[in-house]
């Protein structure tokens, strides 16, 4: 019980630090919201009127009473309206976070499958020619950055072949119902998650080989051998479910991540997610826009490693042995 | 038992794909099948509900609004203003009293067969609310245009009296043509217009969806009041990535983009089979600002150095790979309608001549080859350039080696264009000063086509809005402030030509350049375009009947 509380603490510290990060690190960059909140042609108005408009926004009071009401605003479920798209906040990220969603999850669930199974099958034929290959493709396709792999698979896949399309989560003013409407997603969500995945497979892919690496000299993969068990039952059961715990910690915290988007994938595939949304937000200095998709994060990073700390025991015994 | 779970679990998977590639592969054919009457053209960025509180940029934001809002006057291709919503705009013969003779009387009349897309009539009272409007809910560019009017006079339910401190030569253009009018039905209700998220205006085209960080669609008003729409539907895609654009282009999944093509594509577009390119002019300046209140630089003899020292051409020929124009010393392009052909072309570049000069206003070259002033002080400077604008910040490297060839030295320095800008224009307010000493900046194409030299040159912080070099000079003061007030074109051009002059004798900035506007489309899709001078092919008079 004490350490329920101890714990409850610990996860309320970190939530206020990042909470306030997430308020001064926007403001302590240089520029200003104003030519977004008033048009481009903010130079023709006259100093006054530029006062008037920082006083309706609430950006003339002094940070400590801005970042008052920011935590208010925050406990009371009230993230403001965008200074660039004038609606509100949670409407935007609302708006966004389905395809951020499927995007970065598919991905996700994909690299994940993929990286367990080549990172198992070649550690487990070490030095054979599907180790070597992959090995040698891991390490190039994690040096490339992944805007190139989303430009490289646009420019075959898509204006080569014309098999997938080039931009967008749907055909604007496409089918919007039924199989057709199904289609038409998949057939856009194709090269964005195949090039994410090949993005991040290759970190998942090392992980799990080495992992597995370090389990195959353990000794009771020599024991499970020596009492005769099969091949196949050594590498199911002994080897690859102890292996899995460093890749099940990478796929928590990758998790957390989620709601972030994937913000270079997502712009050239111009895909509608969270990513494309903080990104513009940073670059006109839409506060509450970037106060309420971090806060999401925040939360979302946090409740990860809780789940991560609530489900480790029930994979490691050892953990929970040492824990009561 | 377990061995038929096992082929029953892979078989699901088999079936999982199978329906995944159908749907991915084979379910749909690609989106080229189009109806007719149909373009897909795409935009950078999210424009927000498209109305005048909440569109985002001036082009192509304003531009798409003003497919649903309309104008009193509109600017003609050659911006020229034209009737649009006013039938006539007339300066009323003086009835002035004594005292004050500087007040002007507009009368306008307006057409009486123009209704809102919600099916009200717009008449004189819509064109006085709308200014009072503007004049309390602050939206820069219309605000300050607003505010040009001291008083409005409703004289009949199609015709005001509209009443100005005083004479503006740029009336017409930068407010008649300028605001858009609102619906006084719709906006009578509402206190904050920037959460407005329905469009309701007069114009061709009526906003029927808005898809947040996708498409918008437009359809044709069938009871517009001019001439036809040429399209029955508009589809906007948003596509912030500069390459994908191009590649949705070439791939036929757009019809037209409203960016224009890099210097390097062109040729390619204009080579391929399916494709045409729309060039013309573009009045975007890229220019090299100077902080001339500070000691090193307050002498014109320095900034004459450096302004010929610069090879304007050479950065045409390297950055835009010719397709631009090199920057006129007297700021104005020469394809305005003000500019003065005297101060259109820098004279031939002669590195010895500059150095001559700087010797003879008393520089003495230092031991490490940079020039020195009789007081000591080092024509040594830092050069700013936006690390997000790859042909300014290689500007500013090329203008660095053009500048030591003539022994002076700038030390380039690249940052974020906001924090740049926060240097060079602190908190947008001239009057706050500056603390930057070279910087590479850009104005946008309004600054030009409407000649707006007082904005760029007053001393007076108030009037001098742009003045970003904090330049000062009595003649120019004089004469900038009479070029607003001459209502006559001969004599505003007669001012502004011997502004120009001054500007290029005493260089408070050098103007670098201007690019060439290249705009790639699908002409099978739609060959309406109308290049706007100046501006491109996105304007309203490319999608009606001419």
């Amino acid at each position: 019980m004490h350490g329920l509380l101890g714990k409850v603490l610990q996860y309320g510290l970190v939530l206020w630090v990042a909470l306030s990060v997430n308020f001064l690190l926007p403001r302590a960059m240089p520029g200003s919201p104003l030519p977004y909140l008033v048009g481009e042609e903010v130079g023709t108005l006259a100093p006054e009127r530029l006062d008037e408009i920082r006083a309706l926004y609430g950006l003339d009071r002094s940070l400590g009473v801005q970042y008052l009401d920011y935590l208010g605003d925050i406990v009371r479920g009230d993230w403001g309206r965008s200074f660039q798209l004038g609606m509100p906040v949670a409407e935007a990220i609302r708006e966004r976070l389905p395809w951020t969603l499927l995007l970065v999850g598919s991905s996700l669930l994909l690299s994940t499958v993929f990286g367990v199974v080549a990172g198992a099958i070649a550690a487990w034929r070490r030095g054979g020619r599907f180790d070597a290959a992959s090995l040698a493709g891991a390490i190039v396709v994690d040096a490339l950055p992944s805007f190139w792999i989303g430009m490289l698979a646009i420019a075959v896949f898509a204006v080569q072949f014309g098999w997938f399309p080039t931009f967008g989560a749907t055909t604007p003013a496409g089918p919007s119902g039924g199989v057709a409407y199904l289609a038409d997603v998949a057939r856009h969500l194709a090269l964005p998650v195949a090039s994410l995945t090949a993005a991040s497979l290759s970190g998942i892919y090392l992980v799990m080989r080495y992992s597995m690496l370090d389990v195959l000299g353990q000794d009771y993969v020599r024991s499970a051998r020596a009492k005769g068990l099969s091949e196949r039952r050594v590498l199911m059961r002994h080897a690859v479910r102890n292996a899995l715990l460093p890749v099940s910690t990478l796929l928590f915290l990758n998790l957390g991540f989620l709601v972030g988007g994937a913000t270079v994938i997502e712009t050239v595939f111009a895909y509608p997610g969270v990513g494309t949304l903080l990104y513009q937000a940073v670059l006109s200095r839409d506060y509450p826009v970037l106060q309420g998709a971090f806060f999401v994060l925040t939360v979302s990073v946090v409740l990860a490693n809780a789940l991560a700390d609530a489900v480790y025991p029930l994979l490691d015994p050892r953990v929970r042995r040492g824990a009561t | 038992m377990k061995r038929a779970a096992r082929i029953l679990s892979s078989s699901s998977i088999v079936v999982t794909i199978a329906v995944a590639a159908w749907l991915v592969l084979g379910g749909a054919s690609p989106a080229q099948a189009q109806e007719p009457g149909t373009l897909r053209l795409a935009i950078p960025g999210d424009e927000g509900s498209l109305t005048p509180y909440t569109y985002v940029t001036g082009y192509p934001g304003y531009e798409l609004m003003s497919l649903v809002f309309d104008t009193l006057l509109r600017m003609d291709p050659e911006l020229r203003p034209r009737p649009w919503l006013a039938t006539s705009v007339e300066i009323e013969p003086g009835e002035g009293e004594p005292g004050e003779d500087d007040v002007v009387r507009y009368r306008v009349r307006l057409r009486d067969d123009v209704r809102w897309h919600d099916g009200e009539r717009f008449d004189a009272d819509d064109v006085a609310f709308s200014f009072d409007y503007y004049r309390t809910h602050v939206m820069s560019r219309f605000t300050s245009a607003a505010e040009r009017v001291a008083r409005i006079d409703v004289v009949g339910p199609y015709e005001l009296r509209l009443e100005l401190g005083a004479p503006d030569a740029t009336f017409e253009e930068a407010v008649l043509a300028d605001l858009p009018m609102l619906p006084e039905h719709v906006y009578r209700e509402i206190d904050d217009p920037r959460a407005v998220r329905e469009a309701v205006g007069t114009g061709p085209y009526r906003l029927t969806q808005i898809e947040a960080e996708r498409f918008y669609r437009f359809e044709a008003n069938p009871a517009f009041w001019g001439a036809e729409p040429t399209l029955t539907t508009i589809i906007v895609p948003i596509i912030r990535d500069e390459t994908t654009t191009f590649q949705a282009l070439r791939a036929g999944e757009i019809d037209a983009a409203a960016r224009a093509l890099p210097p390097a594509s062109v040729a390619a577009f204009e080579a391929a089979p399916n494709l045409e390119v729309a060039r013309g002019s573009s009045f975007a300046t890229t220019l090299l600002l100077m902080d001339v209140t500070r000691p090193e630089l307050s002498d014109p003899a320095v900034r004459r150095a450096i302004a010929a020292a610069i090879d304007t051409r050479r950065l045409v020929e390297v950055l835009l790979l010719g397709a631009g124009t090199v920057g006129a010393p007297g700021f104005l392009h020469p394809a305005t309608p003000f500019a003065n052909p005297e101060t259109a072309e820098p004279a031939p570049l002669d590195r010895d001549a500059v150095r001559a000069e700087l010797e003879q206003a008393g520089y003495t070259l230092g031991r490490d080859g940079v020039y020195v002033g009789a007081d000591g002080a080092r024509l040594g400077f830092e050069l700013l350039a936006p690390s997000n604008n790859p042909t300014r910040l290689r500007a500013a490297e090329l203008i660095a080696q053009d500048l030591a060839a003539v022994g002076i030295d700038a030390d380039v320095r690249s940052m974020e264009f906001d924090a740049l800008t926060e240097k060079a224009w602190p908190g947008f307010d001239v009057s706050r000063g500056r603390d930057y000493q070279l910087a590479v900046f850009g104005w946008s194409a309004p600054v030009n086509a409407r000649a707006n030299l007082l904005g760029l040159l007053h001393g007076d912080p108030s009037l001098g809005t742009l003045n970003l070099s904090g330049y000062a000079d009595p003649e120019v003061d004089a004469l900038t402030v009479a070029a607003t007030r001459a209502t006559d074109p001969d004599e505003r051009a007669e001012l502004l030509a011997r502004v120009q002059e001054i500007v290029a004798r005493d260089v408070p900035f050098v103007t670098l350049f201007y690019p060439q506007g290249a705009y790639a489309y699908r002409p099978d899709a739609y060959d309406g375009w109308v290049y706007m001078a100046g501006q491109g092919i996105l304007n309203v008079h490319s999608f009606l009947a001419r």
